[in-house]
């Protein structure tokens, strides 16, 4: 077979959805470019310690777990990926076309001043620089012109901010491995991609101008530097501080929308009222008694948890937009606000945080790929979320509108399964398995960075293991190309076949060291990092006692390697076929994906006609005709040979695992069976369908707002005189607590539609927030343009719907007003929200877990987007929760990348970061099996005895504690290995060096 | 009790967070106590109370078991874990005689060098006042 020539894609911009956009690429077989404008990657999430809906970090859970590297690397520290270039300081100036569709980008890369290759990062450079800076990184601080942008950062080298740097060259002369060159030059460099993804995120707006807000005085801060001051790394070091005299803040406001939906930018940011509810969370957690006050327009809660999760948030909220701001003479900020009832309010705040909006950058970027933009964001096509009107080039995140970070992961995700279905995909096949003998030579390599460590005694530590009969040599800067190959001539000449290296933490030198290792044939589990430069060297303030460090750590690893030995399983083959349940849009698309990648599917649906929610859809908001889209996507998964269409055809109960999963199908009373490698379930939701009375539901004239949609469709607007439309009909209530999505949309079109035939059509919409979050905000102001009433009703005061003289009469307690109105109606239009309809399936005669709204719950709901808990199981569409198409279509393709990862594969390979049974062992008691977070344990029958399926495994070890008769073992650290290392740390450590 | 008494504390660092964070304390020049000695583990989940047991039976005067803060757990809720298993391996380790405030389980998230330089801290001087574990062999002169 001729070798497939390897498709290269480029991804612009570093921030999270760019790096979830490389990694999912890179992990169908990619080769990717990733490009960042910044000195280091990953943008605004950088600078979020913690990032809602679940309040916690998680950004390792991007990688697909059969990936190598996702068991081991912090991604916030290192990508860790093969063919996955990371180019830093360039921007993008020129695009051309090149041979075969293909795009030659051209790009200039500032220089760093500092050769990357060569950098050992000692600080040194940073620490003797005279420059200081305003931070953009921390915010409320400085930093010099040689740095990082934080400890972290990828790329781990340090780099110089030339336009700050004064060539004073007092770095030169300190830096130990002359890595240092200011005389530097910009450098142009070319790369032709099959395809590229826009991911350059958003600007934070300038709060300048927000100055009846308060900006310029001092404790008036952004939400983004909020976020600093709470972080752990901050400028405060977390310490919650007021910039004017650090004291700590007992009253604190938030002003939502601080920037959003004002004169300057006509949109909502999408993101801010959930960031701002978790920044007053993280307030409330840390310091319980500071009272929190948040000033809002909307809660635009509109994701699935994210309604509960702002009730949830302890804090006072007050629906209004502050009109003024002023200082009193202790730096306090006196806010001036009219409530709702029309009554004028002056509060007093010790610390004000003005949650701060995004502004599009992509105009640059859109006019290089001749793309149109709105407000600074690329145009998206409509009907989808990710594709432009050049078909090779995405926009993914906040660059084609603002966006949120489960959105823009998503969205990542899916420009993977775009493109995969686009340019097709490499197949991958099986490295061959590679085990470790027993009792090898064991060797040190010490590297504490050049002199490091002032105390550090050379002979001593050489003298001690030569009295061991091990190794040991000190090699400077292992990271280095010229490190490495003394390393390796170390490793021949001393005929070592396990080598511990006590230098650079593991989270920046592992791949780089274990890849030199692995070129000798080695296993890379015969090497051992130990961070003897971070924990020890930098790390102990008192120095004189490195050496008893360096002695009892290095030979704890030393003892560890010795005893390693494993025997490694064979690849296991995967059955390369997809079932997909549920024959909606997402279902439907989802099969043509995979169809077109060459993937056979069965794709089954349980009524007679695929088509689900979507064929009752008429057009959105934007003006996207479902319908035509809809018969076409039919037609061709019909004409599909790849796609198996059953009918009238459900899932009845799945056994087996990841790459063998037998699906027990049922048509009426036949059974079918059908094996796959993978399950995607679109199984859909339903339409809300009000109680009787609920509303007026019931009673002639009320109708559900898709219904109505159909008759604006056909022209029956006639007579209409008056209409009234109530929002939030089985939505965020008790029974249901959580957005529809789709429905305040939906009130808005038909409310324009209607004003647009006939402007004499009274419309009213009774709303608690209205949710046209990102662009389609537009669309509210232009139904308010058209004279669409709007009155904002409280979920504890609700509109009473009754009928009078053959008319609807809508009762409604008006705040502004203080008074309940009466409004008429030929029709009274109810939002029916989204309703779940998942079916119980049995996976291994258990049932699979839904969320607690009973929708499908994916296993992150940030970084996993449509991952289920066990692996080789994913959802997506309304399956997954409230959505409108063009997300569920998105969620299907971020599906189709993920499930990918494993269907390119002809055989499923075991890793060395797992767990296994000792068979002879296991009482066949099953804790195993419930401790086990990924489900990787199954009871084997045959066997009787737990087993390990080891493509999922992730090698916490977790079974291996809970395990009562140690069958359960962890490769990476047995039990005797444990032992053997506590048992050396505490002999050496107390007989020290002074013996 | 010695006045130079240095004590000997053995720690079990998630991979994830507690190790990061001693790197982070590190890069950052955020210097505390030579006192740890630290074994990086992949989840504190993982920990098994043997490895716990056999460090104060060996001598360790301290035992410090660094996890992920609640919610933030790589494996979904090996910290849980843990937190239950120390629970249970403290009500224990009285009945063998051990001292169950040898045994600290915290929470330290990759980004919190300082809070991991704060905690040797707060262990190392803790446990000097304790003076050293009695199942040690007899301490330095």
């Amino acid at each position: 077979m001729a070798k497939e020539v390897e498709k290269h894609i480029v991804v612009l911009g570093g921030g999270a959805a760019g790096i979830a956009a490389a990694l999912a690429l890179n992990d169908l077989g990619f080769r990717v470019s990733l490009v960042e404008k910044q000195s280091h990657l990953l943008g605004t999430i950088g600078q979020l310690d913690k990032q809602f809906p679940n309040d916690a970090c998680g950004f390792c859970q991007l990688r697909s777990r059969i990936e190598p590297g996702s068991s081991e690397l912090c991604l916030r520290h290192d990508l860790g990926a093969e063919g996955l270039d990371i180019y830093n300081l360039s921007t993008l100036w020129n695009v051309e076309k090149a041979k075969g569709d293909r795009l030659k980008l051209t790009f200039n890369q500032e220089p760093a001043y500092i050769k990357p290759e060569l950098c050992v990062r000692c600080r040194l450079c940073e620490d003797v620089c005279p420059v200081e800076v305003p931070d953009d990184f921390n915010l409320l601080g400085k930093r010099k012109a040689a740095y990082i942008r934080y400890p972290m950062a990828i790329p781990s080298t340090w780099v110089i901010d030339g336009s700050n740097c004064t060539r004073c060259g007092e770095c030169v002369k300190v830096c130990p491995t002359d890595c240092i060159d200011l005389a530097m030059q910009p450098e142009e460099f070319s790369i032709e991609a099959d395809a590229v993804v826009i991911s350059t995120g958003f600007a934070l707006i300038d709060p300048s101008y927000l100055t009846e807000l308060g900006i310029r005085f001092p404790n008036v801060v952004t939400s983004l530097e909020l976020e600093r001051i709470l972080s752990c790394f901050g400028p405060t070091q977390g310490e919650l501080k007021r910039p004017s005299d650090g004291s700590t803040p007992d009253k604190i406001a938030f002003i939502f929308c601080a920037g959003s939906r004002d004169r300057v930018h006509q949109y909502c940011s999408s993101a801010c009222c959930m960031y701002g509810a978790k920044e007053a969370r993280m307030l409330g957690d840390k310091y319980p008694d500071t009272e929190l006050t948040i000033f809002y327009m909307d809660r635009r809660g509109y994701g699935k948890s994210y309604y509960s999760y702002m009730e949830e948030t302890d804090v006072r909220w007050v629906p209004c937009r502050p009109a003024k701001v002023e200082e009193t003479a202790n730096g306090n900020l006196l806010v001036h606000y009219e409530s709702e009832d029309g009554k004028f309010h002056k509060e007093e705040f010790d610390l004000l945080t003005l949650v701060v909006g995004q502004e599009g950058r992509a105009q640059d970027f859109a006019e290089l790929f001749e793309l149109e933009t709105t407000e600074g964001f690329i145009k998206i096509k409509e009907g989808t979320e990710i594709e432009t009107a050049n078909p090779r080039v995405f926009a993914i995140g906040s660059a084609g509108g603002p966006k949120d970070l489960p959105d823009s992961i998503t969205e990542a995700q899916a420009a993977a399964g775009r493109i995969a279905s686009l340019l097709g995909i490499s197949k991958k096949s099986a490295v061959p398995s590679k085990s470790v003998e027993p009792f090898p030579k064991v060797g040190i390599v010490f590297d504490p960075v050049g002199d490091g460590g002032a105390g550090l005694d050379q002979d001593l530590i050489k003298t001690f293991f030569a009295s061991k009969g091990i190794e040991a040599r000190f090699i400077n800067y292992t990271e280095t190309e010229q490190g490495l190959d003394e390393l390796e001539q170390f490793i021949k000449e001393k005929e070592v076949g396990r080598l511990v290296v006590a230098g650079p933490s593991p989270n920046k030198a592992e791949r780089l060291l274990k890849g030199r290792v692995q070129k000798l044939g080695w296993h890379p589990a015969q090497l051992e990092l130990l961070d003897f430069r971070e924990h020890v060297i930098w790390g102990f303030e008192d120095q004189s006692r490195v050496n008893e460090a360096a002695l009892s750590l290095a030979l704890a690893h030393a003892e560890k390697l010795r005893l390693l030995s494993f025997e490694q399983t064979e690849p296991q083959l995967l059955i390369g076929r997809a079932l997909v349940v549920g024959g909606g849009a997402t279902g439907l698309w989802a099969a043509k994906h995979f169809a077109d990648v060459g993937v056979s599917v069965t794709l089954i649906e349980k009524t007679e006609q695929p088509g689900g929610q979507a064929s009752k859809l008429t057009r959105t908001l934007e003006g996207f005709e479902a319908k035509p889209f809809l018969d076409e996507l039919i037609k061709k998964v019909a004409k599909s040979k790849k796609i198996e269409l059953l009918t009238d055809t459900t899932l009845d109960r799945i056994e087996g695992e990841l790459g063998k999963f037998t699906c027990y199908l049922k048509r009426g009373e036949e059974e079918l069976i059908r094996g796959a490698a993978i399950i995607l379930f679109a199984t859909g939701a339903e339409e809300y369908e009000p109680k009787e009375g609920e509303f007026g539901w019931g009673l002639e004239g009320v109708i559900s707002e898709r219904d109505f949609a159909w008759r604006i469709a056909q022209g029956e607007t006639d007579n209409l005189e008056s209409v009234v439309m109530i929002q939030c009909v089985g939505s965020r209530n008790e029974e249901h607590p959580y957005c529809s999505r789709v429905c305040c949309r939906r009130a808005l079109a038909n409310a324009i539609a209607l004003k647009e035939a006939d402007p004499k059509i009274e419309v009213t919409i009774l709303a608690r927030d209205v949710m046209t979050w990102g662009l389609s905000e537009i669309y509210y102001l232009k139904a308010r343009e058209l004279g669409v009433n709007f009155i904002r009703y409280e979920k504890d005061s609700p509109p009473e719907v009754s009928q009078r003289d053959g008319k609807l009469v809508v009762s409604v307690y008006d705040r502004l007003l203080d008074a309940t109105v009466e409004l008429t109606a030929n029709n009274v239009v109810l939002a029916n929200g989204i309703t779940a309809s998942t079916p119980p399936i049995l996976y291994n005669d258990k049932p699979i877990a839904f969320d607690k709204f009973a929708f499908f719950a994916e296993v992150n709901p940030k970084f996993r987007p449509t991952e289920l808990e066990a692996d080789g199981l994913f959802a997506a569409g309304l399956a997954k929760g409230p959505k409108r198409l063009s997300e569920a279509l998105t969620e299907a393709s971020a599906a189709v990348a993920k499930a990918l990862v494993f269907l390119r594969r002809e055989k499923l390979e075991p890793k060395y970061y797992v767990a296994r049974t000792n068979t002879r062992r296991c009482a066949f008691c099953g804790i195993c099996i419930d401790a086990c977070p990924n489900k990787a344990r199954v009871m084997d029958e045959e066997l009787e005895s737990a087993r390990v399926i080891e493509s999922i495994c992730q090698g916490c070890g977790v079974c291996a504690s809970a395990c009562p008769s140690q069958a359960a073992h962890l490769l990476t650290l047995e039990s005797d290995q444990a032992f053997a290392m506590i048992d050396v740390l505490l002999s050496q450590q107390e007989r020290g060096v002074d013996e | 009790m010695s006045e130079n008494f240095e004590p000997k504390i053995v720690g079990f660092f998630c991979n994830w967070c507690t190790a990061a964070a001693a790197d982070l304390a590190g890069t950052s020049r955020i210097q505390y106590p030579a006192n740890v000695r630290p074994i990086r583990v992949m989840c504190s989940g993982s920990v098994d109370a043997s490895y716990v047991i056999k460090a104060l039976l060996e001598g360790a005067d301290g035992v410090l078991i660094g996890g992920c803060h609640p919610g933030d757990c790589h494996y979904v809720n090996g910290n849980y874990k843990a937190r239950r298993r120390v629970a249970l391996l403290k009500s224990i380790l009285t009945t063998l005689d051990l001292d169950p405030d040898r045994v600290w389980l915290r929470w330290i998230s990759a980004s919190e060098g300082l809070r991991f330089a704060k905690v040797i801290r707060q262990m190392t001087e803790e446990l000097s006042q304790k003076g050293p574990n009695p199942m040690g062999k007899s301490p330095q002169t």
